[in-house]
């Protein structure tokens, strides 16, 4: 445990104070990828002070699960119809905004049909302790 | 301090408690397409004689804009597809608890052209879930708890034991049974107490992790992609896994 029994040097600190959370989502229509094809789409989240600590959870609408993006997220969707292939997101914060930013790479080397799939965002922002 | 004579509130809900702020930089030179990126790191003696956790942001651009560490912002010129590795600061702790920050400067291979880096970057340290008797380090009243505040509110925590063979599928599961989808943090902690991002990578070495945290409504889901980790390192330890209250 901490020890906090000095407390000239320190006080009994907490953690992160929540701020505020956000969400976001992109729709992404049905499309055919070509080979080694690539596609990009950004969920941009307006925010009044990018100096905080954010945390980000994404779900694909064809996956049962939330991913948490510890900074970058890298995910493979074999269970697709079309296996080898890799849908990946990092977040960041520029001008005022989060920004994650989503690709969509083939890695099987033939032309795939995409489905139509939506990504939602959920961001939660701390007051930053510095 | 009498602590006879002192009254303090706190609350019946357990939080994260951070037992440091750290700030620094470093400063990259032009990286050349041979190896295709320059390091540099920086490191802190927390005198904690034992690891923790680590969150922090990153800035690139004198303190205007500010980026989760592990990521990275893709640069667009000269694209598509835009340039994913450019610049990316990375942090691990080690089990005697120095914070060793490592900033990595890209190689644009797409541009043809590489340019000098001074990564800022903060650092805020957590307490890990079986911490050691330390002292943490003087904060701020930032940091000070307050009870008119709202705080991530600690549901449960603990551990899974996690060793990676590269290449092979790995997924543990636990439940949490909240009935809905909460906040989440997790850590990977190497036999040794070292501490990493669950995302980690050292190019030099060259050395990665990576494993999801995937969460619904009633579980944890840790899962490791073998064909993503292929290449990757192995190694033995936990996954500490902290699930919150707050959604």
């Amino acid at each position: 445990m901490p020890n906090y029994s000095n407390t000239s040097a320190t006080s009994i600190s907490s953690g992160f104070q929540n701020y505020t959370v956000k969400d976001g989502s992109v729709s992404v229509g049905a499309q055919a990828l070509g080979a080694f094809g690539f596609q990009q789409y950004t969920i941009t989240i307006p925010l009044e002070n990018n100096n905080a600590i954010s945390e980000v959870q994404l779900k694909c609408s064809l996956d049962s699960y939330w991913s948490l993006v510890d900074g970058t997220v890298f995910r493979r969707y074999p269970t697709w119809a079309i296996s080898n292939y890799e849908l990946s997101s990092m977040v960041y914060f520029t001008g005022g905004n989060l920004i994650i930013y989503t690709y969509l790479v083939d890695l099987t080397g033939a032309p795939q049909a995409i489905p139509a799939f939506t990504i939602d965002a959920r961001a939660f922002l701390f007051k930053a302790p510095f | 301090m009498d602590a006879t004579k002192t009254a303090i509130s706190v609350p019946e809900l357990d939080t994260d408690k951070i037992v440091g702020v750290l700030t620094g930089s470093i400063s990259t030179g032009v990286p050349a397409s041979i190896p295709g990126y320059v390091i540099g790191t920086a490191t802190h003696n927390t005198g904690f004689g034992d690891s923790c956790y680590v969150k922090g942001i990153f800035s690139v651009d004198g303190g205007t804009t500010w980026n989760d560490l592990g990521s990275m912002i893709p640069d667009n010129t000269g694209g598509p597809p835009p340039t994913f590795q450019t610049q990316e600061c990375i942090w691990e702790c080690s089990p005697t608890g120095v914070v060793t920050v490592r900033a990595t400067n890209w190689y644009n291979f797409i541009l043809g052209s590489g340019a000098a880096k001074t990564f800022q970057y903060k650092l805020a340290l957590i307490a890990k879930n079986d911490q050691g008797d330390i002292t943490p380090l003087p904060t701020n009243s930032v940091t000070a708890y307050s009870s008119a505040d709202n705080y991530q509110k600690i549901s449960s925590q603990g551990s899974v034991a996690w060793d990676v063979t590269p290449g092979v599928d790995k997924s543990a599961t636990v439940n949490h049974n909240l009935g809905y989808v909460p906040k989440v943090k997790a850590f990977y902690r190497k036999t040794d107490d070292t501490i990493l991002p669950m995302v980690w990578n050292d190019v030099s070495v060259p050395a990665y992790l990576e494993i999801d945290v995937r969460v619904t409504t009633t579980q944890l889901i840790f899962n490791s992609d073998g064909l993503r980790t292929s290449f990757h390192n192995a190694y033995t330890g936990f996954i500490d896994w902290r699930v919150y209250l707050d959604a």
